[in-house]
């Protein structure tokens, strides 16, 4: 660790952060490996650099500290509460957008289930009718008596007129089957809704944020000169500070 | 006052580096115009047969120096930007982290801007994305909190470790 002096450690930190290869995490780390670094990582203008790349609409607050460590912590603190409050309210609007479609096909397959009733009893109905006229038919063929009678019986329970009933029963049918496909469809077109849905709540709860809060643009990065003053002045200050 | 050399000179002049070990090494007049020392060196010397001394640098690191200023003296003109950077980094790949430093304090001295440059982006890569113990393990660094220390330290970065 003496291998290298203060000076070589802080231009490796200037150029990591430069050149985006060290960020926070990395600064923080190496600040926990021990004293030396602790301090030497914490200096100000790494931390003022990291803001620059990271928060590049927001310039540095004024403040009467100089601690800029801190100031970015309190700014990255903020970002994250921002991003993860976002997020819920993201899972709520999908969560309740499933609700809705859970609803809506509940709707469709009770109307769904209404007309198919009403086929069935359209259909026995224009079964009873047809019948009815066979056995009509049947009448003018055959007349032994005591089936004519019960022939009569039944064709005379019915009381419209037939040809006209039987019309608009098969009318009433094809009504009705064209409305059960269309519920159908428009089921099918919610289920299939519904699973997307389901899949982007599962991929927001699974995975709630990214891997940092900081989303970097990795547009060309900027020019920074390298300054060895800024080293210089921040080794000095750290001279001063242990008395030296 | 001496001369600087001028370009017939400057194409004959061979300097010598003498390492720490007493080796000497021989170079081209460019490739030590590389190091911004041995240029102010020479600029007060001029060309001379003495060996300039390095009391720091090994004669492993001096060599390694010297490797890296003859190629990048004949690349300047003819290798693409690409493979230059291929060679930079098939340099660096397989060194320890010993190696490294010494090669970076060389460099430093010696103010060989571009290599001093390539070191500290290499030592970086090494440094990111490490954990506490990993960064202690390959840069030996010897962990001179006390115990309360690191705990406290460690609570005031947590937020940086959180996610």
């Amino acid at each position: 660790m003496s291998a290298i002096p203060d000076e070589i450690w802080m231009q490796i930190m200037d150029i990591g952060v430069q050149r985006n290869i060290l960020n926070y995490r990395d600064l923080s780390s190496l600040a926990i490996s021990s004293r030396r670094l602790c301090r030497l990582s914490n200096h100000s203008f790494l931390w003022e650099l990291l803001w620059t790349k990271d928060f590049p609409s927001d310039s540095i607050p004024e403040s009467l500290t100089k601690d800029l460590k801190s100031l970015y912590k309190q700014k990255f603190e903020r970002v994250k509460s921002t991003k993860i409050a976002a997020h819920k309210r993201s899972v709520l609007r999908v969560q309740s957008q499933a609700l809705v479609l859970e609803r809506e096909c509940k709707d469709l397959g009770t109307l769904l289930n209404g007309e198919r009733r009403r086929l069935n009893s359209t259909l026995s109905e224009l079964k009873n009718i047809e019948r009815a006229r066979q056995s009509s038919v049947a009448l003018k063929i055959w007349q032994p008596e005591i089936i004519h009678t019960r022939q009569q019986d039944v064709v005379e329970q019915t009381p419209v007129r037939t040809d006209s009933r039987i019309h608009s029963l098969k009318m009433e049918i094809a009504v009705c089957k064209e409305r059960i496909e269309r519920f159908s469809r428009s089921i099918c077109e919610k289920n299939s809704l519904m699973e997307r849905v389901k899949s982007k709540l599962e991929s927001l709860q699974y995975k709630p944020l990214p891997e940092s809060c900081i989303s970097r643009f990795q547009g060309s990065p900027k020019k920074a000169k390298i300054t060895d003053k800024r080293i210089e002045n921040a080794i000095k200050s750290d001279f001063r500070s242990l008395g030296n | 006052m001496a001369e600087l050399p001028n370009t017939t000179m400057a194409n004959e002049c061979k300097v010598k580096l003498k390492s720490k070990d007493d080796k000497i090494f021989e170079v081209e007049y460019a490739v030590a115009m590389q190091s911004q020392t041995l240029k102010n060196a020479l600029a007060h010397t001029g060309c001379t047969d003495t060996a300039l001394p390095l009391h720091d640098i090994s004669s492993q690191i001096l060599a390694k120096v010297i490797e890296y200023c003859e190629y990048h003296v004949n690349a300047a003109n003819t290798i693409s930007e690409k493979d230059v950077k291929t060679w930079d980094e098939e340099l660096v790949k397989h060194m320890d982290q010993d190696t490294l430093f010494r090669l970076i304090v060389a460099a430093k001295y010696l103010e060989i801007h571009n290599l001093v440059d390539l070191m500290c982006k290499t030592i970086a890569d090494r440094i990111k994305d490490k954990s506490v113990e990993e960064l202690r393990e390959i840069f030996h660094v010897q962990n001179d909190f006390t115990p309360e220390e690191e705990e406290q330290v460690r609570r005031e970065t947590k937020w940086a470790h959180g996610e």
